[in-house]
């Protein structure tokens, strides 16, 4: 499965079939010799002003924190159960074994993998982080 | 049967819908203007027009996508980002320029000046919205629009010479005052080939659960609809080229607009004329306000629809509410209504390219469109609509500043 055309960006429904927003950013979480895994999605106004530019999603997340929802009921929102649309793809499997969307972080900046320091744990994946997931998996010889 | 119904009705209220206060104020300023010279650019528009609200249509009824969805899906948000803030601002500006529409109808009816009119319009329309459902604002406003084909009639009374109006089928440069026929050729191919449209006819198809077996009616309602459609506009500027043309009166306002259909029909032509700009103002108001929450619910993945309660659609609802109130405040503060329409129409020139690209992305794609994907003429007619709009984009500007 291609996590960038077929995860990213498309609806997000709840089990009511009601609609939640749409895949905003993907996380991935690096491990040592293992091949990298989805540990997040993102939904949010904060990761759709990242993937414009890092100071907007420093003034969304300062206007959302003064005038957005409140935590509380973020949280429970984003621990609702959630799957992707894409009926019969490997995504609707990932939600099988997975079931659940874990908490959706506001604020994930990690550092990108580079050559000369340890990687993160986590790097966010969407238009331009495709590139450093091609690069970490190339450099780490975890491709497949 | 139920199908023939389906198109009959698509049909006519494709024909009741055509006219906005873009297609009103263009085609006037056109015919008053430069009598038949710009025939050519309401028939170019409305080619374009049907080839890409068919499209639209198809890609919602196979793939269950609108096309804002579907862009954003395919494209990224990243290039989406750009046609939805263009479109938003577009919107605006036309959803104001339509409420000056309905409010000139008020004043030309009631004589109480159009800025007193724009709370109580960007009420209705929105009470109308909040209260009623898509069909309602799909079939019923469009249907009241038919009073629009006042100007077919009244061009099949003035008996207009077929010769002169065969001769400008293609487009000729006027001798003197080049640079403004160029812009309201502009704006005539902006108020048809709307991006609204687009938006708003995928939208629908969804709304009405539209799936494969409605290609045909697709087919049937955007081609014969809009064509049909066009003969309103086309009617309005024979009408003003044969009544104002010859007189030297330029419609600089919406008043002198007026004045067109007195000679055919008397006073009631004026009170025809009222009715008809009000009214199709007001269903294109509506459009424009719904087709702006649609697409703003659709880039953001939120839950939408006119035949949801507010309750499960809220931010849906909400950006229509603040939306066509902020809009109306452009009317409560005196902006002239033609100046804005002319202005408006020349804005949506210059947003064309990025909505109309996606078309050719999406409807080769087999994962949206399936075995139903374009054609060649299909693909030649958006290519040529990509160069065209390129080129009105390009020179919209320039021609706002020498000819608008």
């Amino acid at each position: 499965m291609d996590l960038i055309r077929d995860v990213l960006d498309n609806q997000i429904v709840d089990r009511n079939q009601r609609n939640m927003g749409k895949v905003d950013g993907i996380v991935m979480e690096l491990r040592d010799r293992e091949p990298p895994r989805l540990a997040y999605i993102e939904v949010g106004m904060p990761t759709l002003a990242r993937r414009l530019h890092p100071r907007l999603q420093r003034w969304v997340a300062a206007l959302q924190s003064k005038w957005g929802a409140k935590h509380s009921r973020c949280r429970s929102r984003s621990n609702a159960s959630a799957r992707l649309r894409k009926m019969g793809s490997r995504a609707y499997h990932w939600k099988d074994s997975r079931s659940r969307v874990k908490t959706i972080p506001q604020c994930l900046l990690p550092t990108p993998p580079s050559g000369t320091g340890a990687p993160s744990p986590y790097f966010l994946l969407h238009n331009r982080g495709l590139g450093y997931y091609r690069y970490w998996c190339s450099h780490t010889n975890l491709m497949k | 049967m139920s199908k023939i119904l389906e198109i009959a009705l698509g049909i006519v209220t494709s024909i009741g819908g055509f006219l906005d206060v873009g297609a009103i104020a263009t085609a006037a300023e056109a015919g008053s203007t430069f009598g038949f010279h710009l025939i050519w650019a309401i028939l170019l528009g409305t080619i374009c027009v049907i080839f890409l609200v068919e499209m639209s249509g198809r890609l919602a009824a196979v793939s269950k996508h609108t096309l804002a969805a579907a862009v954003r899906e395919r494209l990224g948000f990243n290039f989406f980002v750009i046609p939805l803030l263009a479109e938003i601002a577009v919107d605006f500006l036309v959803l104001a320029a339509e409420i000056g529409g309905d409010c000139i109808a008020l004043q030309l009816i009631t004589g109480i000046s159009f800025q007193w009119w724009a709370l109580p319009v960007a009420f209705a329309i929105w009470l109308l919205i909040w209260k009623g459902n898509f069909s309602i604002i799909e079939n019923g406003v469009s249907l009241l629009g038919l009073i629009t084909l006042v100007f077919v009639f009244a061009t099949f009374k003035l008996h207009p010479s077929l010769t002169e109006l065969g001769a400008d089928l293609l487009p000729t440069l006027p001798k003197k005052d080049t640079a403004h026929y160029l812009f309201i050729a502009v704006s005539i191919l902006g108020a048809l080939i709307s991006p609204y449209l687009f938006y708003f006819y995928s939208s629908g198809a969804v709304e009405d659960k539209w799936d494969e077996g409605h290609i045909g009616v697709n087919r049937a309602v955007a081609s014969l609809g809009m064509g049909f459609g066009s003969i309103v506009s086309l009617g309005v500027l024979i009408v003003s080229a044969l009544l104002l043309n010859p007189k030297g009166i330029q419609v600089d306002s919406y008043e002198q607009a007026a004045l067109m259909l007195t000679q055919p029909f008397g006073y009631w032509g004026f009170v025809l004329f009222a009715a008809s700009l009000g009214i199709a103002c007001f269903g294109a108001a509506l459009e424009v306000t719904l087709d702006t929450a649609y697409i703003v619910a659709q880039a953001l993945g939120w839950n939408w629809g006119e035949n949801l309660k507010q309750k499960d659609a809220a931010r849906f609802s909400l950006v229509y509410t603040v939306f066509v109130f902020l809009a109306s405040l452009l009317m409560v503060f005196g902006i002239d209504p033609l100046q804005l329409t002319l202005f408006s129409m020349a804005l949506t020139a210059l947003i064309l390219p990025p909505v109309i690209v996606p078309f050719l992305v999406l409807m080769n794609d087999e994962s949206y469109v399936g075995k139903h994907r374009n054609g060649w003429i299909s693909n030649s007619v958006v290519i040529f609509t990509i160069a065209l709009t390129f080129v009105l984009a390009i020179v919209a500007i320039p021609l706002e500043i020498i000819g608008g």
